[in-house]
């Protein structure tokens, strides 16, 4: 299990300490303190944790869009300076580009990475049918659902074939049902491609449909709380979502989530 | 689909009843034929200036004027915006000086002009170049500025290049708002150089205007008026179209 051939991400004692954050808390804030975890080949591990915790600092610094103050991550043995070629990132918010077809957004990565256009366009499209959005290339984001839009976010990353996703709670800002049906579209896909999924969420039950492996978060400074093994079977249905061992495991989150939000409750009100 | 027909109709009807309530009160003597003249007789003078070629000759000059103006206001409306935009240190201190341009009669610096451009069509482009560069500025500005953060932030995740986050990300997310600031731009380049000609003498349709109001020619006053609304918004409206596809796209 703690092979070392097949650990594809490395966090190691990371922290981060933002100096001179601004606004009203006037000096530093630490995000977070001495993570460590690691993430195997074609695992697909969740992060849950209270508003404000840290986990999108966390999602940054493993996307190379943030270093670290302290301690190092480590991705394909190497360590993470800049975004790694073999990682794409998905955004909570809309990050499609309103003046691109949908077959143009997806194709935006490689165009930046100056792939030839035949290459391009052939590559877009096997991602969109794959994200189920064929027969959708000409139209535009406006055109398309907030789902649909996601979905064409997840294209666009997957068009860059990449060994690892980092989705920053891709279906946040989705009405329940629709997140709820994303996640199946997600873990359809997933299972079809075996990427190496880091899944930031705030959402217990969605980390519980989609993970093997969920970390849970403190409140600021963000540490691992608790790591816990989803043992549901795959694939997942409504079924399987249902059952008592499913109910076990979300109250076991919710036990430890509801200490850390309180405190983060608190922590609101003293200021 | 209906109510919208029932405003054009309504908006033509209103038109045509007020031209026909000025023209029967000029004609009954209510209003003097000094201060205004007859709808019918303006618009008989119209055609003459068109067929006579005096409205040619002085739309070329405007047309030459303003699209010299529009020609240096826009790459140097856009530089100056990059640039706040590039330091906002700078764009900080320095824009709002220019936003009080919108409050100000920035015409009342027409001396200026004339004492550096003397009074021919230099003077008038130069005020025209002030006129329309600022809006166009300030929105290139704001619009770079506005940018989704999020878009950014994706490209960085791509490794763009500083190019490709400019040509790809920034300015195709800022042009709608670079837009407006075009649009605003023409008008106010267009709106600044009828208004110097009618101060100078080197021709153009705001002289052909002032020229007529020296020699109380008031039917020609009116058509000269009439034939630069007519002009300005035909201009307008190609731009507007411009702008309107745009943002179709955009939003």
């Amino acid at each position: 299990m703690e092979g070392h051939i097949n650990v594809l991400i490395e966090v190691r004692k990371l922290g981060k300490t933002f100096e001179d954050a601004g606004g009203n808390t006037g000096g530093s804030v630490e995000a977070i303190r001495m993570m460590d975890f690691k993430v195997r080949e074609g695992e697909f591990v969740s992060i849950v944790g209270p508003s404000g915790c840290g986990k999108s600092t966390l999602l940054d610094i493993i996307g190379g869009l943030e270093k670290p103050s302290t301690g190092e991550v480590i991705v394909e043995g190497e360590r993470v300076e800049s975004p790694h070629p073999k990682a794409a990132m998905v955004f909570q918010l809309v990050s499609v580009f309103p003046w691109r077809s949908a077959l143009a957004n997806v194709e935006f990565g490689l165009e930046l990475r100056k792939v030839p256009a035949k290459e391009r366009r052939a590559k877009a499209l096997e991602a969109l049918h794959l994200v189920g959005l064929k027969g959708f290339e000409a139209k535009y984001p406006s055109q398309l659902s907030g789902g649909m839009n996601q979905r064409l976010a997840i294209a666009r990353a997957l068009a860059l074939d990449p060994d690892i996703l980092l989705m920053d709670e891709p279906f946040g800002a989705l009405d329940e049902q629709t997140r709820f049906l994303m996640g199946l579209e997600l873990l359809r896909i997933w299972e079809a491609t075996r990427k190496t999924v880091v899944f930031i969420t705030h959402s217990i039950a969605e980390a519980i449909q989609l993970s093997d492996r969920v970390l849970v978060m403190s409140m600021r400074p963000g540490v691992i709380r608790e790591e816990i093994l989803v043992t549901l079977p795959r694939p997942r249905t409504i079924e399987t979502l249902t059952t008592e061992a499913c109910k076990e495991i979300e109250h076991r989150i919710w036990d430890i989530l509801k200490v850390e939000a309180l405190k983060g409750l608190t922590e609101h009100d003293a200021r | 689909m209906h109510a919208e027909r029932m405003i054009r109709f309504g908006r033509i009807a209103f038109i045509l009843l007020a031209v026909a309530a000025l023209e029967a009160m000029v004609r009954g003597g209510l209003i003097n034929q000094l201060v205004l003249s007859a709808p019918s007789r303006i618009a008989l003078k119209m055609w003459e200036d068109v067929l006579s070629g005096e409205l040619l000759a002085h739309l070329q000059v405007t047309v030459m004027e303003f699209g010299v103006a529009f020609a240096i206001a826009l790459p140097l409306g856009a530089a100056c915006g990059i640039l706040f935009f590039r330091f906002r240190l700078l764009g900080a201190a320095v824009e709002p000086l220019f936003l009080a341009f919108y409050a100000a009669p920035t015409i009342l610096l027409y001396p200026v002009f004339l004492a550096l451009f003397g009074l021919g069509s230099a003077a008038v482009i130069g005020m025209a170049v002030v006129f329309g560069t600022i809006p166009i500025m300030v929105n290139v500005s704001a619009g770079l500025t506005g940018v989704e953060r999020i878009y950014v932030k994706l490209g960085h995740s791509l490794k763009a290049t500083p190019g490709q986050l400019f040509w790809k990300i920034m300015l195709p997310a800022a042009t709608p708002t670079i837009f407006t600031g075009i649009r605003l731009g023409f008008t106010y380049a267009f709106v600044g150089v009828i208004a110097v000609e009618f101060l100078l003498f080197s021709g153009g349709l705001g002289r052909m205007v002032s020229w007529r109001y020296f020699i109380f020619d008031t039917e020609g006053i009116y058509s000269g008026v009439v034939l630069i609304i007519i002009v300005a918004a035909l201009a307008n409206s190609l731009v507007r179209l411009a702008e309107d596809r745009v943002r179709a796209r955009w939003t």
